[in-house]
């Protein structure tokens, strides 16, 4: 961040549970899980274009279309948590790997 | 008109005939009457029975609340996802993770909170059209099912009593009909008017509910965010 002064306290198995917590599906009220249920829509969630009648065509048009849209944000925030979750690991991984390392010169030294 | 002049024909030795030589009206008369029969009497009749019928396509107001209730639930998942996601990151202790990483995955965090936020809002938004839209219509139904009762019972009523009876509702079905001969061409262009009305008032809403309600659900929210929330797939 600024300098080395910033002290650096890493718990692993936090940022692992973490990571864990945003997409873990056993606990049924993690953010994934929630997504999960927003992208499963009703079925027929799709109004047919004459469902407002023949002068609400483009207002089921466009709902249709939103439809669609809200489908694939959802996905979208699906895949960015898991990635989220992957990076989250990635890090604990690299601090792991840092100490190993940091051990290992301590004793050569 | 015939015998005033002639005008001199380019090709006058093929033919001397001019058109309008005999002074013969009636084509064009009988083309002019049957047209104001047809604006008097036929085209309202076509209009009752097959422009108005064919606007009036019944529509199912529950089908709209259901609607409306699954972007509800799906508003409230949407807002659930954010809120868990903060806590969950919030529950960290700090003691537990300083780092450069930890801010930057609170912001990462944040952004995923306010996108949600906006995407539930804009789901509610949705939502509360549809049931606006569902009420009117049901209340269309309605008063469509009041109209056809009154008429129902004025029929019964006139069949029911004689003589006097139907006599002054021969005299209201005369005056009836006048009025309408006479004021049809002022109700198509009310007709035409309140056509035109709907017609804005359906197109403003969808784009109303296209450029002011799904902000977030533009397939480009994720894919020109840099950095700044999780969403980046």
């Amino acid at each position: 961040m600024i300098g080395d002064e910033v002290p650096r306290i890493h718990h692993l198995s936090a940022i692992r549970a973490l990571g864990d917590a945003l997409t873990g599906d056993s606990d049924g009220t993690s953010p994934a899980s929630h997504l999960y249920d927003a992208g499963s829509m009703p079925p027929n969630m799709r109004i047919g274009a004459f469902a407002m009648g023949v002068l609400g065509l483009p207002l089921a048009l466009v709902h249709d279309k939103i439809v669609g849209d809200a489908e694939s944000a959802v996905t979208y925030a699906i895949a960015g948590l898991h990635e989220h979750r992957d990076r989250l690991h990635g890090v604990a991984g690299n601090i792991e790997i840092a100490d190993k390392r940091n051990e290992e010169y301590v004793r050569r030294i | 008109m015939s015998d005033a002049f002639k005008i001199p024909a380019p090709d006058a030795s093929s033919s001397t005939w001019m058109p309008f030589d005999q002074a013969d009206l009636r084509d064009m008369q009988y083309a002019t009457l049957a047209m104001l029969a047809y604006g008097a009497a036929v085209f309202p009749q076509l209009k009752e029975t097959v422009v108005m019928t064919g606007l009036t396509v019944p529509s199912d107001p529950h089908e709209l609340h259901r609607v409306a209730d699954g972007w509800s639930s799906f508003a409230g998942s949407v807002y659930g996802a954010g809120r868990t996601a903060q806590q969950l990151h919030d529950n960290v202790s700090p003691a537990s993770w300083q780092a450069p990483e930890r801010d930057q995955s609170g912001q990462q965090m944040a952004g995923f909170v306010v996108d949600s936020d906006s995407d539930s809002e804009s789901a509610e938004g949705l939502a509360f059209l549809l049931r606006c839209v569902a009420n009117i219509s049901t209340v269309g139904i309605y008063l469509r099912f009041l109209l056809a009762s009154w008429l129902v019972a004025n029929l019964v009523w006139v069949s029911l009593l004689g003589g006097p009876a139907t006599r002054f509702y021969t005299h209201l079905q005369a005056d009836w009909l006048k009025s309408c001969i006479q004021d049809s061409t002022s109700k198509l262009q009310a007709f035409l008017m309140r056509c035109a009305v709907r017609a804005g008032v359906a197109t403003f809403a969808a784009g109303y509910a296209h450029f002011g309600l799904s902000d977030g659900f533009e397939p480009s929210w994720a894919e020109g965010r840099e950095g700044g929330t999780t969403a980046n797939a």
